[in-house]
């Protein structure tokens, strides 16, 4: 009887595992296959990145640009859109990714595994993601994935029910951002820009950042490693003599463009690290003009930048005094 | 360690081997195992506190053998008064300490006395209202002389650590569950499977109805004063169907998982929302406590045999200290004494035990007096958990006005359907089950192994695609 008790649970158990997992693996193809990344056909440049480009490119002021940056994602989850987008989208010749000073943190590993995280993007990039990708979640947190795999399944489900293959709309964009609050963050900031004792950096974002660029460079896009405008302020800073490291020792090769000095006003940041709209306006309609410059056809890139945004500040007098 | 957790789904199948295939040839083996496995399990959460269960367990057994020898009456009373105090006292330092003084101190400033007092911060131990009632109820059944006294201490302290009702029940009275410890279990495959089909439901009940109901009502609850009146019943609506799934489905996990090990644990709910009075439903909600209450307060203070004033004063006695149990909040207080309210009429009219047999029995529908009367009996149930769920009396004081204005009649702001969903269907299973001691028990009507299966099958992926974020178990801070 207890053989039987035990010969029956485990063929449950298989059987209700196999039934779990060719849901999840038959939906998950079925949404990888129809999935729709195409953007308009004009679009020759794109944006990936987190809450900064997401803040600071307004799309809508630069020509032939796309910004599919989103608030919270790490590197590891913008692969796989930047995967689904290249692929689809020949027209594509420049890819700029956000390399900034907070994407280097350890904290990164929780904007990929932790649950908060994990929930909201494991479902709507699952399909695209292979066996190795999604040992890293449940092997950080197994808990986390497990719920991920089941909210994934529905989010699934619910594609393919509804044939709704769309992901245009729900990959990121420009975030026109109100907020005006840098006054009062400047005022009360403690000015403690020193490195924390126990700092680490994320490995698995960085690597994710490396395979975001060899995507890239397989297909042949050009890829430039920018600086989002930040507040001099910002104590992001704080790793910056780690961050320039680790640029120069692992990225050495990647174009790199530093706004992060853009000249700016307080009242055009949404907060210490994030412009709002009016800054967005000002630094997009100024990016736009050096791409018509034809910026990307100069060997001497950021020396250029550096001069323009030497002349800004000059002209601008007081703008972003802090800088 | 959560029944809803992954330690648990490996502690679990660990624990089965060790016990039929390990420890199986010899009783006391196996009996120490089951205290082994509890105190990891319990230590799981914080070790620090097994001392208290480990010394309830020595001062409960050691005052049970004095007991046996001692035959002076006078003796006797103080052994029993001696354990009744270690008890509670432990549990009136742990759960009751800060809000007697945060009270006395209210009270004294009242009056005009300004007193200094610093309140602990004080950890509350996991199930010590379980495990302390149900110790208590040892020394008091071997006091009475209904229950002869252990002098196996491995049993005993098995019997005060059992893990699968440990830290929320059901309490167990000595009388049933002890002597299961003095014999050889042995497999009993429908048993085994019977449990087994329990622990589906009560995950079932916990993981997809009580978690999911969780995040709205603390949504809604916690946010109450922008909400308009509908969304709040709404709020209290999933709060009602929130607690009753948390904690009926740890009942039913808990008396699943002791199946599988050959014991049998007392049946916790019975259905309570499908109650035609409010007599019904608390013969049919937390039976463990309830039957606790009756017999060890409820008739040594006369019960209903006295006159009028004596059958109102031990009602509400009874209710308000059931309340009390519950936390030390006077919302608790509260939802105790509406109940002795919502109660009184039925006892002093002689119709408290009108409705003793299940509703609609042997029906596929009720009658419309039935369910004119189901759902005005859950209408008050729902009323009174506000009380339960408010943070304080004057959160459930302005949550139940907001209820009860013109914005009743507006849109919830809230109206998650697929949960609502959930929940009819839910009713309808427990509804079309309610004649077994769990919803799905009856599955054995379907003959064949394939439809069987194809049911749990169907849960397994009702529990999987429709699970809520983990939340504890609610009675775990009781």
């Amino acid at each position: 009887m207890m053989r039987q008790f035990i010969q029956l649970s485990i063929t449950f158990l298989i059987v209700l595992f196999t039934l779990i997992f060719v849901f999840v693996e038959l939906s998950e193809y079925i949404v990888n296959k129809n999935s729709d990344f195409k953007l308009s056909n004009n679009t020759k440049y794109l944006v990936l990145g987190h809450s900064h480009p997401e803040c600071a490119f307004n799309d809508s002021l630069i020509e032939n640009f796309k910004n599919i940056s989103q608030s919270g994602e790490s590197y590891y989850y913008t692969y796989f859109k930047a995967k689904k987008i290249i692929e689809q989208n020949p027209s594509i010749e420049t890819v700029f990714i956000e390399f900034t000073n907070n994407q280097i943190n350890e904290s990164m590993n929780s904007w990929i595994w932790k649950e908060k995280y994990m929930n909201y993007r494991y479902p709507r990039y699952s399909p695209f993601m292979n066996f190795t990708d999604k040992m890293v979640l449940a092997k950080n947190n197994l808990s986390g994935y497990l719920n991920s795999i089941s909210l994934s399944l529905k989010e699934n489900s619910s594609r393919i029910i509804n044939q709704n293959f769309n992901y245009t709309n729900s990959i990121g964009g420009y975030l026109y951002l109100v907020r005006d609050k840098t006054d009062s963050l400047v005022n009360n900031i403690e000015k403690d820009y020193s490195l924390p004792e126990n700092f680490k950096i994320s490995e698995n974002n960085l690597e994710y950042l490396n395979k975001i660029i060899d995507l890239c460079e397989e297909h042949g896009k050009k890829v430039i490693l920018i600086r989002s405008p930040q507040h001099s302020m910002y104590s992001g800073y704080s790793n910056e003599n780690i961050y320039q490291e680790i640029r120069n020792n692992h990225f050495f090769s990647i174009e790199y463009l530093d706004f992060s000095k853009f000249p700016l006003d307080n009242s055009e940041f949404g907060d210490l690290e994030h412009l709002n709209h009016k800054g967005a306006k000002i630094f997009s309609i100024w990016f736009a003009q050096l791409l018509n410059m034809e910026i990307l056809e100069k060997s001497n890139k950021q020396e250029f930048i550096n001069e323009e945004i030497k002349a800004r500040t000059h002209n601008n007098g007081n703008r972003c005094t802090s800088h | 360690m959560l029944f809803n957790s992954i330690d648990f789904a490996i502690f679990l199948p660990i624990f089965f081997i060790l016990y039929w295939f390990v420890t199986n040839k010899n009783l006391k083996l196996q009996n120490f195992l089951i205290v082994a496995a509890s105190y990891l399990f319990y230590g799981w959460w914080d070790w620090r506190f097994l001392s208290l269960i480990l010394f309830s367990t020595i001062v409960d057994f050691t005052i049970g053998n004095k007991l046996r020898e001692e035959e002076k009456q006078l003796k006797r009373k103080v052994l029993l008064w001696t354990s009744i105090l270690v008890n509670l006292g432990f549990l009136g330092f742990f759960k009751y300490y800060n809000f007697f003084l945060d009270n006395f101190t209210t009270a004294f400033s009242f009056f005009g006395q300004d007193i200094q007092a610093n309140s602990l911060n004080i950890i509350l131990p996991v199930g010590i209202s379980f495990y302390t009632f149900q110790t208590l109820s040892y020394t008091i059944d071997v006091y009475k002389r209904n229950l002869e006294p252990t002098k196996d201490f491995i049993a005993f302290s098995a019997f005060v650590s059992f893990f699968p009702q440990l830290v929320a029940g059901p309490i167990e009275r000595a009388t049933n569950l002890l002597p299961q410890f003095y014999n050889k279990r042995t497999f009993d495959y429908s048993k085994a499977v019977d449990g087994m089909r329990q622990i589906l439901w009560g995950l079932f009940k916990k993981i997809v109805i009580a978690d999911n109901c969780a995040e709205f009502a603390n949504q809604i609850f916690n946010n109450s004063a922008d909400m308009n009146g509908s969304t709040l019943v709404l709020g209290a609506l999933f709060f009602t169907f929130q607690i009753y799934g948390d904690f009926s489905g740890y009942s039913d996990i808990a008396i699943g998982t002791s199946r599988l090990f050959g014991f049998d644990l007392m049946q916790n709910f019975n259905f309570p929302y499908f109650s035609r009075d409010i007599a019904e439903f608390w013969r049919r909600w937390h039976i463990s406590l309830s039957t606790w209450f009756r017999d060890y307060l409820y008739i040594p203070l006369g019960g209903s045999r006295g006159g009028t004033w004596m059958k109102v004063r031990n009602t509400f006695i009874i209710f308000i200290v059931s309340g009390f149990w519950h936390g030390a909040n006077w919302t608790f207080i509260v939802w105790g004494a509406l109940n002795a309210i919502y109660f009184l009429p039925l006892l002093l009219t002689h119709n408290n035990r009108n409705n003793l047999e299940t509703v609609a029995q042997g029906k596929l529908l009720p009658s419309l007096k039935e369910l004119t009367f189901m759902l005005l009996t859950f209408s008050l149930t729902v009323f009174a958990w506000i009380f339960f769920r408010a943070e304080n009396i004057g959160h459930a004081i302005s949550y139940i006005s907001e209820i009860f204005s013109s914005s009743l009649f507006t849109i919830p702001t809230i109206l998650p359907r697929n949960l609502i969903l959930l929940i009819m269907f839910f009713v309808l299973i427990e509804w079309l089950g309610r004649e077994g001691q769990y919803a799905i028990s009856g599955i054995n009507f379907f003959e064949r192994r394939a439809y069987r299966w194809g049911i749990y099958f169907s849960i397994c992926l009702l529990i999987f695609l429709f699970q809520g974020k983990q939340q504890e178990f609610i009675y775990f801070q009781f």
